[in-house]
Parts: structure tokens; C-alpha cells; sequence
């Protein structure tokens, strides 16, 4: 009897949990200023195209999606890595058409993303399964830390440029 | 002489049969109380898909505005932008981010953009130009997450 109570109350209390922990998923992004100029180096700078037919072009060679995240992986590597100077920040230029399909375009920013993870993962000599369950508030401590130093040498710098560039 | 032989006392059972009426009035008070979402999306909202989401921050304040097709026919059949309940003109945006900002009390405000994958990259452009000149930097692509695209 009393047994079964109790299991009313966790229903009821699973059920409002359930329903308060509904969290939005998404990729966030910041936009740039009005008028910004940032003067990256070339070599450490990638420039995709994603045209009105959704091809996707990475420095005007076209390319598919399943390849991308590969030719992302390879720009990060032969970047320079000198911290100490700002404009040495490997970035991603990311621009579109106006009739290219948002779809392709997010889907281009996504293996942008997956690109960096896979680099992140090998430079902690993590597993893609561990750096994509990461969570600060369960990690240890040491991992916290290391994630952190991670983050701070492969940020992920994606411009969306201006439709009236170039 | 009787002894009168003491009984051990046995401890009475508490009554569990007002259990259920309590737990009945918690549902009610959750039923009653509860806020349902107000907005009523007015345009085709069919998320993107993409593998590398993140959870939205539950801390942060947002504004959320919806991209698409319009459901109903009479609304047209170009690409649309809903914010609060209504469909806004391009321009007035950065009066809507305005808005809530006073309504929040705080100019640190994520925009969440929810658009249609099917929408033209243009009308995203032109958002984001105004969220841009709104000082609005803050934008959340809201997407179905997958565990590998097709």
C-alpha cells in the first residue's frame, strides 16, 4: 500500500521534471560589429562558399559536405599557432549566397564545428564520444582544466561575412 | 491478586488513504498553474539538422524569432519573419530587440533564430544585418539534432 504512493509521487515528480528540463538545442553563434576590420594572415584564414545551388566551395574548390570536416581539420593544422599575436587566430570565413538554402548553409557550420572537435579531441588524446559528453559540472577537475587550455589554443572563430564582400 | 499483564503497545499504523486526495490536488494545482506556450507559430518551422548542437544556456534571456514560409495561404507565399504572436516588417526588428530589452531589463540578450531549413539564406542575411545593427550579437541557430546527417 504504502509501496505503491510512493509511486505515484515519483510519476508526478518525474513528469514535471521531465517537462521543466525541455531545453532548446542550437548552434550559437556571435555576430560581428558594424564595421569591424580584422586583418587575419592569409594562410590562416579559410574561405567557404556555399553558392545558390548548395555546392560549397572551400578557397574556390569545390567540395563536398562529407568531405569538409577533413579540409577543416587540415587548415587547423597548417595554421601558424603563434598566440601571441592576434591576428594569428586561424577564422573561417563562412558566406553564402542569398538563394542558398539555410539548410546547406547551417549544415556547412555544423562539420565547421565537427572539424574543431575532432581537433580537440585528438590534441587531448580524448575520444570524439568523451570531448562530445563533456560537461563542466560533472568533469574532474583536471579535465576541466585541460579542456579549457584546449579551447583557448583551437577557438572556433567563424566569420559570417558580409553579403556585399568581395 | 490479578496482574493485570501489560500489553505491548503497538505503534498504530499512520492512514495512507489521504494520500492519493493530496497527490490528486498537486495535479490540479500543476494543471491549473501551469502557463502554456503563448505564441502561436504562424509560419512552416521545420528545424535544420545538424549534428554538433548545444544546449541553450537556461540562464540567459532570449528572444525567440521565427523564419518561414507562412502556414496559411492567405499570408503569402514568401518567406516571413514572426516575432511575439505576429509577423513583423524587416525594419522594426531593432525595435522588437529594443523591446525586450526594456522588458528584461538587461541589453545582454541571445536572439534565438528559428528558421525553416527550406528558407533562402537572403532573409537571414537581412536579419542578422538588423540584429547587427541592434547590437544584437548574440544568435542561437535552434536545430534538430541528429546523430549523423544523411
Amino acid at each position: 500500500m504504502v509501496i505503491d504512493n510512493i509511486n505515484w509521487f515519483f510519476q508526478i515528480i518525474f513528469t514535471i521534471f521531465g517537462i521543466s528540463s525541455f531545453v532548446e538545442k542550437g548552434i550559437p553563434a556571435s555576430l560581428p560589429k558594424m564595421r569591424t576590420e580584422i586583418k587575419p594572415l592569409e594562410k590562416n584564414t579559410v574561405r567557404i562558399f556555399v553558392d545558390g545551388k548548395n555546392k560549397i566551395f572551400i578557397n574556390k574548390k569545390e567540395i563536398i559536405l562529407e568531405n569538409l570536416k577533413d579540409s577543416i581539420v587540415k587548415f587547423i593544422d597548417n595554421s601558424d599557432k603563434n598566440l601571441s599575436n592576434k591576428q594569428c587566430k586561424s577564422i573561417v570565413y563562412l558566406k553564402g549566397d542569398r538563394k542558398t538554402k539555410y539548410e546547406s548553409y547551417i549544415q556547412v557550420l555544423d562539420q565547421v564545428k565537427e572539424g574543431y572537435k575532432i581537433v580537440r579531441a585528438r590534441e587531448l588524446g580524448w575520444t570524439i564520444e568523451k570531448i562530445t559528453t563533456f560537461d563542466d559540472k560533472t568533469a574532474s577537475e583536471k579535465d576541466i582544466k585541460k579542456y579549457k587550455e584546449i579551447i583557448f589554443l583551437y577557438p572556433v572563430v567563424i566569420s559570417e561575412a558580409d553579403p556585399t564582400d568581395e | 491478586m490479578a496482574v493485570f499483564k501489560k500489553k505491548p503497545k503497538k505503534n498504530p499504523e499512520i492512514s495512507t488513504s489521504a494520500l492519493p486526495d493530496i497527490i490528486f490536488m498537486l495535479l490540479f494545482f500543476f494543471m491549473v498553474s501551469t502557463k502554456l506556450k503563448e505564441e502561436d507559430v504562424k509560419v512552416d518551422n521545420d528545424l535544420p539538422k545538424a549534428t554538433q548542437l548545444q544546449d541553450l544556456d537556461v540562464k540567459v534571456q532570449t528572444m525567440t524569432m521565427y523564419v518561414g514560409k507562412p502556414a496559411r495561404v492567405q499570408d503569402g507565399s514568401d518567406s516571413r519573419i514572426q516575432v511575439n504572436d505576429a509577423f513583423v516588417p524587416i525594419k522594426s526588428i531593432i525595435q522588437n530587440v529594443e523591446t525586450k530589452r526594456s522588458e528584461a531589463k538587461t541589453s545582454d540578450i541571445t536572439v534565438t533564430l528559428k528558421i525553416d531549413d527550406e528558407v533562402k539564406l537572403g532573409i537571414v542575411t537581412d536579419v542578422k544585418m538588423q540584429l547587427r545593427e541592434a547590437q544584437a550579437l548574440k544568435v542561437f541557430y535552434s536545430g534538430n539534432k541528429v546523430e549523423k546527417l544523411k
